[in-house]
């Protein structure tokens, strides 16, 4: 609980820096512009700024930016009503949407997983991060808990896709790591070991929209065990991800 | 000797030449426009707006764990909003459990330490903004959000890890841009294998929490 408070307090040292962020002055160049009381399409217009009125942009929640206008009016505008607008230089108003191009160029996927090992639950979390379209390298963290013993696993595997731009991408996968198991205190004799393993998996991975991704993913892990055979273990998780 | 002079000093003023003309050529194209275009080159850069997709929450709360009591509960959460309408989330929370009522009523001797009293779980979740809207209080309006929570995740009771499932409701309540009150409810639920018998346990955890975005 002590590294939570430690990086909550870092990250309050280091708000005002983000606070104090670079503003950008607009003008409206359509006949009108209308603001959202908040970030998001359910939220009512309730003011509408006319061609040629003044706006600051302050910040960005997703697609949504909250605006300020001349007139001291505070709102929310979408991304592409946020387009028929001009900077001081005449240049149109230009942020990229994020869809399927970006997906395809992302260098970081951040995601959670969850299934089946061996019988046993598991929950992983992943990092991965992109060299190019086909090839990336990521590390994953699981747990698999048991009814009898839990384990930790933790593999370094490098991901190939070979057809990136499908919508719905398959992916072979390699992996190293180690898995290190306690039985539960509810049993005698309670013991823990630590094994080497290999682990080779296939996948789909599914872009939704925005920056958000779904994947499913089978693995077969060798367990390097000090007896004659190795051991196998196969493991089923799907989960979700967002990219950056 | 004459000649290799001569070279050298050609080659110099053939390189300088080609050095300094581009730039008077420069020169002259800036004092005098052959064409005058009638549009500008569009120029398209990215501007710096500040991002705020990452909540952090802290939380405190009671925990209610099956046989145990009622305890104070903290947790702390951080989530990133994909879309409007969605958000992942990992969420770490401790918990203390008490005597359990067996323990409390047949006077026997404790079964658990207090070390194995901790209660600390994780989860990785997934959020919906379920009923985005607004609230007033006197002559402002806040924005604010009912949003629903799952996941899965581990939870370490009793000296053991296990895997657990995460089920919740929450309300948030914006009081500007970047700070947030939240109230959750959400359920907690392992199997546990307690006195030789297994069974699910089924904790609630209420919780006021207070986040900013960043």
């Amino acid at each position: 609980m002590k590294l939570p408070i430690v990086l909550l307090l870092l990250l309050q040292v280091l708000l005002p820096a983000s606070i104090a962020h670079a503003q950008q002055r607009l003008w409206v160049t359509e006949a009108y512009l209308e603001l959202s009381s908040g970030p998001g399409n359910e939220f009512p217009v309730f003011h509408v700024l006319e061609r040629g009125e003044g706006l600051t942009v302050q910040s960005r929640r997703t697609q949504w930016f909250q605006v300020m206008s001349d007139s001291g009016v505070e709102g929310w505008v979408v991304r592409q009503a946020l387009e028929q607008t001009a900077d001081a230089a005449g240049q149109p108003f230009h942020f990229k949407a994020v869809g399927e191009s970006e997906y395809q160029k992302r260098r970081w996927e951040i995601g959670f997983m969850g299934g089946d090992f061996q019988g046993s639950d598991v929950v992983s979390a992943y990092v991965g991060l992109a060299f190019n379209q086909n090839l990336s390298a990521e590390v994953m963290l699981s747990k698999a808990l048991g009814t009898f013993s839990s384990s930790h696993i933790a593999s370094l595997n490098l991901v190939s896709q070979p057809f990136p731009r499908w919508r719905v991408s398959p992916y072979l996968s390699l992996g190293t790591g180690s898995i290190r198991t306690e039985a539960l205190t509810v049993l005698v004799q309670a013991e823990e070991t630590t094994f080497n393993a290999a682990n080779a998996g296939v996948g789909l991975k599914y872009y939704v929209s925005h920056r958000f991704m779904l994947r499913v993913e089978y693995k077969n892990y060798v367990l390097f065990n000090n007896d004659e055979d190795n051991e196998e273990v196969e493991e089923w998780k799907a989960g979700f991800a967002a990219f950056f | 000797m004459e000649s290799w002079f001569r070279r050298i000093l050609l080659t110099v003023v053939v390189l300088t030449s080609l050095v300094i003309a581009p730039a008077h050529a420069a020169g002259d194209e800036g004092s005098e426009l052959v064409i005058e275009p009638l549009l500008d080159r569009r120029q398209i850069h990215e501007p710096a707006i500040d991002a705020e997709d990452f909540e952090l929450t802290l939380f405190v709360g009671s925990m209610s764990i099956e046989d145990f009591g009622v305890s104070v509960s903290q947790g702390i959460n951080l989530s990133y909003q994909v879309t409007p309408w969605g958000f992942i989330e990992a969420s770490y929370g401790q918990s203390s459990a008490e005597l359990s009522s067996y323990e409390r009523f047949s006077g026997a001797a404790r079964f658990m330490t207090d070390e194995q009293r901790q209660l600390s779980y994780y989860t990785m979740a997934l959020g919906v903004n379920l009923l985005p809207g607004e609230a007033f209080l006197r002559h402002s309006a806040y924005n604010t959000s009912l949003y629903l929570v799952g996941g899965l995740g581990s939870t370490s009771f009793g000296g053991d890890d296990r895997s657990s499932m995460m089920y919740g409701i929450g309300y948030r309540l914006l009081l500007n841009d970047w700070l947030a009150l939240h109230l959750n409810v959400r359920g907690y639920l392992f199997d546990m294998d307690l006195l030789g018998e297994q069974k699910t346990m089924h904790n609630m955890v209420n919780q006021m929490g207070i986040s900013i975005f960043f």
